[in-house]
């Protein structure tokens, strides 16, 4: 599959690595995705909480779905930067405080930048990170991007507002009100 | 009740195709077992002991004369010829082929059906009071509130993964037919000096770790029931435990952080979230209670009185009507009219199920006598709600041919029972049998009415989807080296007093379990005072007794 992810509904090339540093998570990470550890060819580097701090490139932070946000805060804060993306870890995709996660940090004053899924990320999944607010997705390596795309699209309205329609305007029972 | 609208069908239809790609590419190899698995839950479809068993949400219980058609139309076509109700409201089928299910849903879509979320860990089906709306006993209509909530539910977004099921039960009756305290989260709807509030429960429900559910808010206001519910599903989400699915419930979080500190975490959240886009106007409120009207108009004064002396008539004139009326047919919000409780608990019928012609014929009784709507119970019944009074009879002689009029709602043998060993992949002992010997044993009708009224309840496994821990009487299946035996507990209760039944004693064999209840229930007989009902005197007497009986030796 193509070393590719979503970036809304476009289809870019992946252009990050991942830092060296967290062991087990590194790992783990550089099977499930197409990204790959200290790539040279990248032009960017995910860094962790721990890295942050330390890191030359202040770009990308990479945190794990049970993050609190106060602790991403702190540290952030602590390095005197925020990332333009903060990247959310889906170790296994039944996994959902990422989502929570993600509502959290879209609405955390401090934070303005774009959030991305990365990991265990699945094409029936798409749908449900587009609307909880990840602006970028990052499927696993074996998924099919054309069709993570598509699934942007599985559904034409929705009951409940989220990140992606805040306003309820898209909200049908608004819609079937009496004028 | 609610009407789709152009948004609610066509999202229907989208589901279906989704779904309908997803089993193909199931089938084609390219969407491995374990990424199917929580799809097609979610989409209510089970993998079970001899074929997939396909959950269709009743939303609230609440069903149409062209809805039941339909299903009886799938019980022909698509499974041996009946379907069985569950103790969540909702239908299930037994016997699909997997590779028919998307066509099964598109068929449901055509009648405003589905099977979202009726399994997997999400937000069930929402369920209430099968006399929701037509109670005489009840503070308002819960059923907007109940539709407010499904819409809210659907796909939400963030808590499609969530750490385990989540089930919601909502009810404003006086005696709580819908068990608020023992569901994920119960609401319990009040009116203090004419003004509606919501008591919140969180944390109850049965399973392996059976526990009754928690207040942790009063008298919240319906603009604000959404976000609330978001703030404790949000918290459940992010903080309940991942590690065991054993412990996933978010009883295990309400206990392991305290009650108070779970609703201290959870008003943090709401207090952030309280007047954002979940805040609900009044306006909006209005619009989903616009659904739900009453179907009947109050009688005048005249008729009122014709319509009492037919019924009286009838029931002089016939007792076994006489008797029907009185153990099947409770009262309506408006006088002259009844609602009336189809009882599938026929000794030779598995408890809950119902037959394609059964069906059938419910709908046209429905479209005949109840303005074309039907309920399903918590109790694995149907209900014919608006029936006036004077049609009872009639009603009555058309139900009686089709099986459907044994008069015994609310007493033993008007059992819960699972599914069980006979078709539940999960079941460790057979359940329907054991259903079979109790109404066996229990089969003189003036006997059991004696009795009074008597929840007995039987699950399969400690899954406890047959609700033997808030029975009365509960049973629960168990393997013993390869073999069935059945745990005996006395004391449960789903209702208002909600409280978990206690063990009686080792598990006893299948063959034993039929006597070893009724055992138990010739104690309640020779120690009951006069109109004194099986849980006070339980509460009186202990369970020693009761436990010196069962397990006493045979004389050698």
């Amino acid at each position: 599959m193509p070393n590719q992810h979503l970036n809304g509904s476009t289809i870019e090339n992946n252009q990050w690595s991942i830092a060296p540093e967290a062991a087990e998570q590194t790992t783990r990470l550089a099977e499930q995705t197409q990204l790959q550890v200290a790539d040279a060819s990248a032009t960017s580097t995910l860094q962790t909480l721990e890295t942050w701090a330390t890191a030359a490139e202040k770009k990308n932070l990479l945190v794990s779905g049970d993050a609190e946000v106060a602790d991403i805060e702190a540290a952030i804060g602590a390095a005197g930067q925020a990332p333009e993306v903060i990247f959310i870890d889906f170790p296994v995709f039944t996994d959902g405080r990422g989502y929570s996660l993600a509502r959290l940090l879209k609405r955390a004053e401090w934070f303005n930048g774009k959030l991305a899924a990365i990991g265990d990320v699945l094409q029936d999944q798409v749908y449900f990170f587009w609307r909880c607010g990840f602006d970028v997705i990052v499927p696993r390596h074996d998924q099919n991007i054309e069709n993570c795309q598509k699934a942007l699209n599985s559904f034409s309205h929705v009951y409940q507002p989220a990140v992606n329609n805040p306003a309820t305007k898209e909200n049908k029972a608004l819609e079937a009100e009496p004028a | 009740m609610y009407q789709y609208n152009q948004v609610d069908h066509q999202v229907i239809k989208e589901r279906v195709a989704q779904f309908r790609d997803q089993t193909q590419r199931f089938i084609n190899g390219e969407l491995p077992l374990a990424e199917y698995l929580p799809l097609r839950l979610q989409n209510g479809l089970y993998v079970q002991r001899h074929a997939p068993m396909l959950r269709v949400a009743i939303p609230y219980g609440l069903l149409n004369s062209a809805q039941v058609r339909k299903l009886a139309h799938i019980a022909r076509e698509y499974d041996k010829g009946y379907a069985h109700i569950s103790t969540r409201q909702n239908m299930q089928f037994n016997w699909p082929a997997l590779e028919q299910v998307p066509d099964i849903l598109e068929e449901l879509a055509e009648v405003e059906m589905h099977a979202i979320q009726t399994s997997g860990n999400c937000i069930r089906n929402v369920t209430t009071d099968q006399f929701a709306g037509v109670a005489h006993d009840e503070v308002t209509d819960p059923r907007a509130v109940c539709e407010m909530l499904r819409q809210w539910s659907t796909f939400h977004p963030e808590f499609a993964f969530l750490p385990r099921k989540f089930k919601i039960a909502v009810s404003a009756d006086a005696e709580d037919r819908a068990g608020v305290k023992v569901h994920d989260i119960g609401i319990k709807v009040r009116r203090d000096d004419g003004k509606i509030g919501y008591d919140i429960y969180v944390g109850g429900g049965l399973g392996r770790t059976p526990m009754i559910g928690s207040l942790i808010k009063e008298k919240l206001e319906g603009e604000f029931l959404l976000p609330y519910l978001e703030a404790i599903l949000r918290i459940y989400n992010r903080y309940g435990r991942r590690d065991n699915k054993y412990k996933a419930r978010i009883k295990i979080l309400v206990k392991a952080l305290t009650p108070e500190v779970f609703a201290e975490r959870v008003q943090q959240e709401f207090e952030i979230i309280k007047d954002g886009d979940l805040h609900t106007s009044q306006e909006k409120l209005e619009y989903y209670e616009s659904f739900f009207k009453l179907l009947v108009e109050p009688l005048t004064a005249d008729t009122l009185s014709s319509v009492k002396a037919t019924l009286e008539a009838d029931k002089a004139a016939d007792p076994a009507f006489a008797n029907w009326v009185q153990r099947n047919v409770r009262p309506h919000k408006l006088d002259g009219y009844a609602n009336v409780t189809l009882s599938l608990k026929c000794t030779d019928i598995p408890p809950g199920d119902v037959s394609d012609d059964q069906l059938d014929a419910i709908a046209d009784l429905a479209d005949e006598f109840s303005k074309g709507q039907i309920r399903t119970t918590h109790f694995q019944n149907m209900v014919l709600t608006d029936v006036q009074e004077d049609q009872l009879k009639a009603l009555y002689s058309k139900l009686v041919p089709l099986k459907l009029a044994t008069a015994n709602t609310g007493y033993i043998t008007d059992i819960i029972c699972c599914p069980g060993g006979d078709f539940c992949a999960l079941a460790n002992a057979k359940s329907i049998p054991v259903a079979a010997d109790i109404q066996q044993v229990f089969d003189d009708q003036d006997y059991i009415y004696d009795l009074g009224p008597l929840d007995l309840n039987i699950s399969g496994c400690m899954n406890a989807c047959g609700h033997h821990h808030v029975g009365h009487i509960g049973i629960l299946g168990v393997d013993k080296k390869g073999e069935e035996f059945y745990q005996l507990s006395v004391g449960g209760s789903s209702k208002d007093n909600a409280s978990i039944g206690k063990i009686l004693g080792p598990s006893i064999s299948r063959e034993d379990i039929a006597g070893a209840v009724k055992k138990v229930i010739d104690v309640y007989v020779e120690q009951r005072h006069e109109g004194e009902d099986f849980l006070s005197t339980l509460e009186r007497i202990g369970t020693a007794e009761m436990k010196e009986r069962v397990y006493a030796k045979p004389a050698s």
